[in-house]
């Protein structure tokens, strides 16, 4: 089983990847603070197949993308 | 009660939303006030515990880039920092993998907030004023 880490220093070192976290502990505005890291990829896909396999696990799961992925020259209509 | 956070991104205004259905869950989503309803992708449905089944399209729906189809859902509430709206509908409807993001957060759930956007200081502000 991973170690519980710090979320925020472990994500900085998986730039422009997504990160999958299972969260161990939150403050006390629920932010996720500490977790386990499950997985890290460039695949969203793959992140979501680790995410099934452990759902429920913890307080919840946490996945983001670290980084800015929209290119300077593109502009994002929602 | 207020609430304040830093964007996240330079393009795009998103935050961690924690969601409840059968599996609790943080997604990232953007936040739209021009979204009348907030959207996660099938992937983050999944994961919230909605079968597949649930997922497929019942509903229209029209964006700045045309009309698709999408499943209307219902989670159990959407939280940002301990800010939370019970019983929010949500659309499930896929996302441009390019956008990196897992969802949108839009009106149903920014509706029970007065809204400050500072962009001198990259701070959104949130003050309930609806339960």
């Amino acid at each position: 089983m991973p170690e519980v880490v710090d979320i925020a220093e472990e994500s900085r070192k998986h730039p422009d990847e997504w990160v999958l976290f299972e969260v161990t502990e939150v403050d006390k505005s629920d932010e996720p603070v500490k977790g386990r890291l499950l997985c890290h990829s460039r695949s969203r896909d793959e992140i979501h197949e680790v995410a099934m396999r452990h759902r429920g696990a913890g307080l919840g799961l946490l996945t983001e993308f670290v980084g800015d992925p929209v290119p300077a020259d593109t502009y994002v209509v929602l | 009660m207020t609430v304040s956070f830093r964007f996240t991104r330079g393009r795009l205004i998103a935050r961690r939303v924690l969601l409840k259905h059968a599996y609790p869950a943080w997604p990232m989503m953007a936040i739209d006030t021009g979204a009348r309803v907030s959207v996660v992708t099938p992937k983050v449905a999944q994961e919230l515990g909605f079968d597949t089944g649930e997922t497929e399209p019942t509903v229209n729906i029209i964006g700045a880039t045309g009309k698709s189809g999408a499943a209307l859902l219902r989670v159990a509430s959407a939280a940002i920092m301990g800010q939370e709206v019970r019983n929010l509908r949500v659309l499930c409807h896929p996302l441009p993998a390019e956008l990196q993001l897992d969802g949108i957060l839009g009106l149903d759930f920014l509706r029970h907030f007065d809204i400050q956007i500072a962009n001198s200081t990259e701070m959104l502000t949130l003050t309930r004023w609806r339960q």
